[in-house]
């Protein structure tokens, strides 16, 4: 083989495995960068409340400026994490996403409880978790909760911000 | 010293190739899919573990945290129905009837994939918010100039797109998605 046959067959098969590489690195990094973005230093296994979103909101792509969020980042490094949140009409689902982005659970308010609340455990698989509880399996120990909820006007908003206080994100046991 | 310049620029000419080959591919492939309905598309494999590589990245890119086809279907446009793509100097009346769906809200996004800033803190024509017809249909106004009634503001000189958010499709949405009752995006004119 000639040297610049050499050089070009390292060119192409390099050239398609950084490609791949950074393909699968993209959402993995942009997650990551999110969950510092989103939770800080309280938001870890911790409800954080978001303010309406505007234009001035940057931390996620195409946010709902239509939707009260609380967003928890789960750290499954110490347990399990119990993530439960009432639920409002017309619309409030509870979700969980893997550091891949892979959105891995989702309830909404018409599978709350007669109590009005979704509740779920997240833990990682070897850990030990309550029995007869809903349990989402994280494929690594960090992901995110993030609970949705409809907002109909301001007044609506503002209920929602006081319902959404009774929400929990918490280590079991911490 | 002469092969650490072969190989070294061997390996350099192959991360550059890895890394300029990726990023054009995911920055102009944006979040169109493999169901087109109308001037809107649709990818339903976005947020669930069965997405591919390709759709993972562009998630995390134009739609990070996107709920998975079981709880929500997102549909985008980025052009108007003659094909020509969205601008804030142009005017766009959309034609459409209550979609099937325990809640929906079209949203405008910049070309940054964020909420653009409009005078009016405007950013969505929702279900629940809009002016419909007793039958259900509803006609709204795109345009950087104010309207009256059912109005979505964008903003002059930026290009933009939009996204239909279906919490909780009906059937009929899953089961033939590309003949999913979406509005019309008709251009009234441009300056």
């Amino acid at each position: 083989m000639k040297p610049w046959m050499k050089w070009l067959a390292v060119v192409i098969i390099g050239g398609v495995l950084v490609h791949v590489a950074a393909v699968w690195a993209l959402p993995r990094i942009i997650m990551s960068v999110a969950m510092d973005r989103l939770g800080g230093e309280d938001g870890v296994n911790s409800f954080l409340h978001a303010p309406r979103t505007t234009h001035e909101f940057r931390a996620v792509v195409r946010p709902s400026p239509d939707l009260n969020y609380s967003i928890c980042v789960l750290d499954l490094s110490e347990g399990p994490v119990r993530v439960s949140a009432p639920v409002s009409e017309p619309y409030t689902s509870v979700s969980v996403f893997a550091d891949n982005t892979d959105n891995i659970f989702a309830q909404n308010d018409r599978d709350a409880g007669e109590n009005g609340i979704v509740s779920v455990i997240v833990a990682q698989k070897g850990q030990q978790v309550p029995q007869d509880v809903a349990v989402v399996w994280l494929p690594s120990d960090e992901g995110l909760a993030l609970v949705r909820r409809v907002i109909l006007s301001d007044a609506h908003n503002e209920e929602l911000n006081r319902l959404r206080k009774a929400s929990v994100c918490e280590r079991i046991g911490g | 010293m002469k092969k650490l310049i072969f190989w070294g620029t061997a390996v350099l000419a192959a991360v550059l190739a890895g890394l300029i080959s990726a990023h054009l591919l995911l920055r102009t492939a944006g979040l169109a899919g493999s169901v087109q309905a109308g001037s809107w598309s649709t990818n339903l494999t976005i947020g669930s573990e069965d997405a591919g590589l390709y759709t993972r990245a562009m998630v995390a890119l134009y739609g990070l945290l996107a709920l998975s086809k079981d709880e929500t279907i997102y549909y985008t446009a980025q052009k108007d129905d003659t094909g020509d793509p969205l601008s804030g100097d142009c005017a766009y009346r959309l034609e459409g009837q209550s979609l099937d769906a325990r809640w929906w809200s079209i949203t405008a996004y910049g070309p940054e994939s964020y909420l653009m800033e409009t005078e009016e803190g405007r950013y969505s024509l929702t279900q629940t918010g809009m002016t419909m017809e007793e039958d259900g249909s509803f006609t709204a106004i795109v345009s950087a100039d104010p309207r009256e009634g059912n109005w979505l503001p964008v903003k002059r000189g930026q290009s933009f797109d939009m996204t239909v958010r279906f919490y909780n499709p009906g059937p009929s949405i899953y089961e033939k998605p590309e003949e999913a009752p979406l509005p019309r995006i008709v251009k009234e004119g441009c300056q």
